[in-house]
């Protein structure tokens, strides 16, 4: 097992690892507070003092933002066997204390799930289907006839561009403490990455489209399709 | 049962009239099963062409019809156990449960249609309309799927569902020659001889529909005529090229000097100011004129009153002129006149006497009439009373009958009440067992796992001594023999308890079987293989005679 | 023939009768079988009608069908397409636009010529006047892909699920061209829902069919 590949300042920023463990754990915790809220300066400065050897509040930001990029390249590098987790770390620190990597890598393991999913489907963000309305519609008349009988399913599809369904709801925050502004820049990003769709179809292609769609699964259920994405995997 | 048998026949009943109502379920010959099912294939698929009757004798072609039905049911969505045995040896059991799937499929609306054509034509457009919604709907659920590029061809018949959208959009300015060739000048008939594109040409733009814009143009040219007139002034307010002129007027005006401008514009100011003296003097001498008309057309009137007056005093002046003359005059034509009066009053009493009389006569034998009118009348109505009250006699004999033979709805409710509360209270009772079954399971394993750590630990402690002692060892062998001997007994236990409910079980099935009446069926299977048999034989015979003389000749 | 046919008591009591044509298109359809010869107006009603049916056809020019009074021509085939769309609208049968013809003095072979066609090619119409309107992206064609990543720009390992790219569509009418409406990709359980959704809808419409 190779170690993480680290750049010689993301190291010159971890030095601060070279504490007790608990101090380590309270530099996760600003990590993981990172990755939800943004920076903290208030708390580093806290940190920084506590710390009192002439560290200053940038090198706690620092260190914390090593963490966050340690732990963004340990879930990209290291596959779903967790049982690796500890062995990688240890050849990447190889001047850390047992107590210290035992809560790094619980950090790692712990908030793995967080950035997985939006580091494995983040490349290329395709719209995803979140939803589906619909009515039967039947058209009695236009201006070119006067008399029909036109039976029409009329579909609304809204699409996303989020990664997943559980990611959004991991992300999503209370609005409750938030400025105005903010919440408007949020509303314009839902917007951005948002699209809802009128369509519609005959009753006929439908039942056409539904065969489709089963046939589709069935197929992704199948022994081939399996053996191939296991051997993927 | 009996009951569910009711509904179903009553069902049948309407289906086809030839099922009598009162017939047992559990009595139908073959005849009458195919009858019933094929009836309600019938009405649930009409487009299915199924054999109706059970033919009497081929056993091969009663087997083909049989298997044809059995396939129909399934294509209905049955999901029972069915084939030609469930028509040709039917049993009770099988043939209930196939006939209610069947009445559940009928159509909801077959009641509606027979009163719809018993009424015929009264239907409204909105059921018209959801009539045709629903074939329309049906149609696309059955119709198998066609590429859509093959749909104007592949759907033609349908009418429909080429599922292709054209917008309407006409081009607004099509080009066309109007209606009378002397409107158009000289240039237009060339233009339009000569280098006008033609209609097609001119909506050949992928943007526009050629449809669409004939629409257009036709409504346009039929109500701009009709609307243009009011329109007129609509049209003149938007006209741009007024502002245009002052537009120019004021630049061309900003150009001269100041001087002139002004005294311009003192002049139209004078000229404004004498407009308007000019117009409220124009304004109190119109008031005058009118209250000077007023007062023309009330002398008028006093007028035309007075001259009728004038009249008068002008005649009595004449008479008065010469009295004593005018007096005897006037008395001798008193006199004339009542005379010829007295003479004109009898005439009229001898005409009015007659005619008097004949009115009396008229008056008396209208009377008569009437009366004998009236009497008829009577008469009539008393026809209509008896028939109606023998009629309502009648019906009342039949609603005891029907109040008889089918229990009123209240009643139905009432059972199924009853039943609701029987099942509630046996799911009850089951949860009840369900609960106990798992207490004693619980109490099974509490009290065995109790069992399982005293032996361990009687085990360890007759093991240690065993060592020592001799009859510590015996005990220890017996304790094994012992436990040995316990699982065992345990496990006959459980054994039992699954030899009981496989033995249960069987019951059940056995029961299932003797329900269906093996027995008559197996004999009636074997009559037919006999018949069969038989016809086989026959043919046989047959093929031998064919052959022999051919052979011979 | 050359002259105008006799004149019906109709024309003189009632100068529109139907009230749905415009006097462009009384004059356009007045031309027929008179100042444009009885060959010609055939012609000319069968080209129009398949312009009709088929924009994008290509039919064989007939110049003689403008040589002399390519007014009237012109007129005319505006009058005949109106009329088989107006007729068509109104949901009208060979009958009654023989009714209405009869009515507006026409000349009797033209009339005869016009009913015919109508007759003959009424359900051709009626489908091209059915697309006509307003309508959403209407969805025939349905593709899908079963996906999955071996390797990304931002993570080294597979996700080790295959994902589903759904692209819905349709074909352009005059080149047959694919057109893509509308794409996404879901997840077995999302597309499970979105088959149940499908499902729900034709089930409803099942319902609507039978009761």
């Amino acid at each position: 097992m190779s170690s993480l590949r680290l750049s010689q300042q993301q190291r010159d920023h971890l030095t601060l690892l070279q504490r007790h463990s608990s101090d380590v754990v309270e530099l996760c915790k600003s990590a993981f507070d990172y990755l939800i809220n943004g920076p903290n300066p208030d708390r580093y400065e806290a940190l920084a003092k506590k710390y009192s050897d002439s560290e200053s509040p940038e090198a706690v930001q620092q260190a914390v933002e090593a963490l966050i990029s340690l732990l963004i390249s340990a879930t990209t590098r290291v596959g779903s066997s967790t049982v690796n987790m500890q062995a990688t770390l240890r050849q990447t620190f190889p001047d850390l204390g047992e107590d210290v990597l035992e809560v790094l890598e619980q950090f790692v393991t712990s908030k793995r799930n967080f950035v997985e999913g939006s580091i494995k489907s983040a490349n290329i963000r395709a719209y995803r289907l979140v939803n589906l309305d619909w009515r039967l519609e039947v058209r009695t008349a236009s201006r070119s006839l006067l008399k029909k009988c036109q039976v029409v399913v009329t579909m609304k599809l809204y699409l996303h561009t989020e990664p997943k369904n559980e990611n959004r709801e991991l992300l999503a925050v209370d609005m409750s403490g938030r400025s105005e502004q903010e919440l408007k820049a949020m509303q314009e990003d839902e917007r951005l990455h948002r699209k809802d769709m009128l369509v519609q179809t005959d009753v006929s292609s439908l039942v056409h489209m539904i065969k489709t769609l089963e046939d589709a699964l069935a197929e992704s259920k199948t022994r081939r399709i399996r053996n191939i994405v296991e051997g993927i995997h | 049962m009996d009951e569910v048998d009711k509904i179903i026949m009553h069902q049948l009943h309407a289906v086809d009239p030839a099922i009598e109502p009162t017939e047992e379920l559990s009595g139908f010959t073959p005849e009458q099963v195919v009858r019933a099912v094929s009836g309600c294939l019938a009405e649930i698929r009409p487009d299915l062409q199924l054999p109706r009757t059970l033919p009497g004798g081929a056993m091969a072609l009663r087997f083909g019809v049989a298997s044809s039905l059995a396939q129909g049911c399934k294509d209905t969505g049955y999901r029972g156990d069915i084939g030609y045995q469930t028509f040709l040896y039917p049993n009770a059991v099988e043939l209930r449960r196939l006939l209610m799937f069947l009445i559940e499929q009928l159509p909801r609306e077959r009641q509606n249609a027979e009163d719809g054509a018993s009424k015929t034509k009264s239907l409204s457009h909105r059921e018209l309309l959801q009539r045709q919604i629903r074939k329309e709907l049906t149609q696309q659920l059955k119709t198998p799927w066609v590429p859509q590029f093959a749909r104007s061809v592949g759907n033609r018949k349908s009418l429909g569902c080429s599922s292709l959208g054209i917008e309407f959009r006409p081009n607004i300015n099509l080009n066309i020659p109007s209606a009378n060739p002397e409107e158009r000048s000289k240039e237009q008939q060339q233009y339009f001889d000569q280098q006008a594109p033609n209609v097609f040409q001119q909506t050949a733009s992928s943007r526009v529909d050629l449809i669409a814009s004939v629409l257009h143009k036709n409504e346009l040219d039929r109500w701009g005529q009709v609307v243009s007139d009011s329109a007129l002034l609509f049209v003149a307010s938007e006209e741009p090229a007024t502002p245009l002129i002052s537009a120019v007027k004021s630049a061309a005006s900003a150009d001269e000097e100041v001087s002139p401008l002004q005294e311009l514009s003192n002049e139209v100011q004078e000229l404004r100011i004498q407009c308007e003296t000019l117009l409220t003097e124009r304004k109190t001498h119109a008031a005058t004129v009118a209250a000077l008309k007023q007062r023309e057309t009330k002398a008028s009137e006093e007028i035309a009153r007075l001259q009728p007056m004038l009249k008068l005093h002008e005649r009595t002046c004449l008479v008065l002129a010469d009295s004593e003359e005018n007096l005897v005059k006037l008395e001798t034509l008193l006199k004339t006149t009542q005379t010829k009066r007295q003479t004109l009053t009898l005439q009229w009493q001898d005409y009015r006497k007659p005619l008097l009389e004949s009115l009396e006569k008229l008056k008396t034998a209208k009377e008569a009439q009437e009366v004998q009118g009236i009497r008829n009348n009577i008469e009539q109505l008393e026809q209509e009373l008896q028939a109606k009250t023998q009629q309502h006699n009648e019906l009342n004999a039949t609603l005891r009958n029907a109040s008889q033979s089918l229990a009123p709805r209240k009643e139905y409710t009432r059972r199924i009440h009853e039943f609701i509360g029987n099942i509630r209270k046996q799911r009850a009772d089951i949860y009840k067992v369900l609960d106990d079954t798992r207490q004693l399971q619980k109490q099974l394993n509490v009290v065995g796992a109790q069992l399982q750590r005293q032996f361990n630990y009687t085990d360890d402690l007759l093991f240690q001594s065993a060592k020592h002692d001799l009859h510590a060892k015996r005990a220890y062998k017996l304790l094994a023999q012992l436990h040995a001997n316990c699982s065992e007994l345990v496990e006959c236990v459980s054994l039992t308890g699954n030899v009981t409910k496989q033995i249960r079980e069987l019951e059940v099935q056995i029961d299932g079987e003797k329900l269906k009446n093996v027995l008559t069926s197996l004999q009636q299977i074997t009559g037919d293989i006999q018949k069969f048999e038989q016809h086989i034989q026959e043919l046989q015979g047959q093929i031998r005679a064919a052959e022999q003389p051919r052979a011979g000749s | 023939m050359a002259t105008s046919p006799g004149r019906s008591p109709a024309l003189d009591a009632d100068p529109e009768p139907s009230g749905l044509l415009s006097a462009t298109v009384v004059a356009g359809l007045k031309n027929l079988g008179g100042i444009i010869s009885p060959p010609l107006t055939k012609l000319l009603i069968a080209n129009s009608l398949k312009l009709t049916l088929h924009p994008d056809a290509t039919i064989a020019p007939v110049p003689e069908l403008y040589a002399s009074n390519a007014a009237c021509a012109k007129q005319s085939e505006y009058a005949v397409v109106t009329l088989y769309a107006l007729a068509t609208k109104h949901g009208w049968d060979g009958l009654q636009l023989r009714q209405q013809l009869e009515q507006l003095a026409l000349d009797a072979g033209a009339v005869d010529e016009l009913s015919r066609v109508f007759e003959d090619n009424r359900k051709e119409l009626i489908l091209r006047q059915l697309q006509l309107g307003h309508s959403f992206p209407h969805i025939t064609d349905i593709q899908w892909r079963i996906v999955c990543d071996v390797k990304s720009s931002t993570s080294d390992c597979s996700t080790g699920v295959a994902n589903f790219h759904i692209n819905l569509g349709n074909f352009r009418p005059s080149s047959g061209e694919r057109e893509t409406i509308v794409e996404f990709i879901c997840n077995a359980e999302e597309l499970q829902s979105l088959i149940n959704r499908l499902k729900e809808i034709e089930r409803h419409c099942h319902h609507m069919a039978v009761a």
